[in-house]
């Protein structure tokens, strides 16, 4: 049994603006709703708390594997 | 927030134990059966079963230790009747995880269409 939840979504934005946004961990954190002690960097730990409304005393706490874009199907 | 965690606590165990009352194929079909409403006694409900009385009873006390059936008693025998509340609260709880799941899409797409 997968512990994955995979959705899609089209965004009428250009690819540059979305990149920004998933990568750049200030940007990354308004929409997400977590408050990143610093930038994302590959193969590194990325820590931080929770800013969604409700839960600011769960901390976050997530390994940056890789930051790649795929090109379309 | 600092939520009521004891609270917290004791719904997470009391919805832990209603998904595993229901994770059986045999008190899925108890629910099954009773869930129009009707009280049934033990032998009705063991009623063209391969199981016998003893094990549809060991089956029918899950369910009703996690609140989705209780027992009443009519005479010498025991009726079970099914109580759609726990069901209720894992729908409601299911639909919360699932509506938390769409939000989390919309945000983003919010953010970068601005």
């Amino acid at each position: 049994m997968s512990n994955s939840i995979e959705k899609r979504i089209e965004l009428k934005a250009p690819v540059s603006r979305v990149w920004r946004a998933l990568t750049d961990h200030r940007e990354f954190g308004e929409w997400f709703r977590v408050q990143l002690d610093a930038p994302f960097e590959p193969g590194q730990v990325s820590r931080g708390h929770i800013t969604y409304p409700g839960y600011e005393h769960v901390r976050w706490e997530a390994t940056v594997q890789k930051m790649e874009s795929i090109p379309n199907e | 927030m600092s939520s009521n965690l004891p609270k917290r606590r004791a719904e997470l165990k009391v919805r832990a134990s209603v998904f595993a009352a229901l994770g059986d194929e045999t008190r899925l079909t108890l629910i099954g059966n009773l869930s129009n409403g009707r009280p049934r006694s033990i032998s009705r409900l063991a009623e063209g079963s391969t199981l016998t009385r003893q094990a549809i009873t060991k089956h029918l006390r899950v369910l009703e230790g996690a609140g989705i059936v209780r027992s009443v008693r009519v005479g010498r025998e025991s009726l079970f009747e099914f109580r759609p509340e726990p069901l209720k609260e894992l729908g409601s709880y299911l639909d919360r995880v699932s509506v938390q799941r769409e939000h989390a899409l919309t945000r983003p797409k919010s953010f970068v269409e601005n």
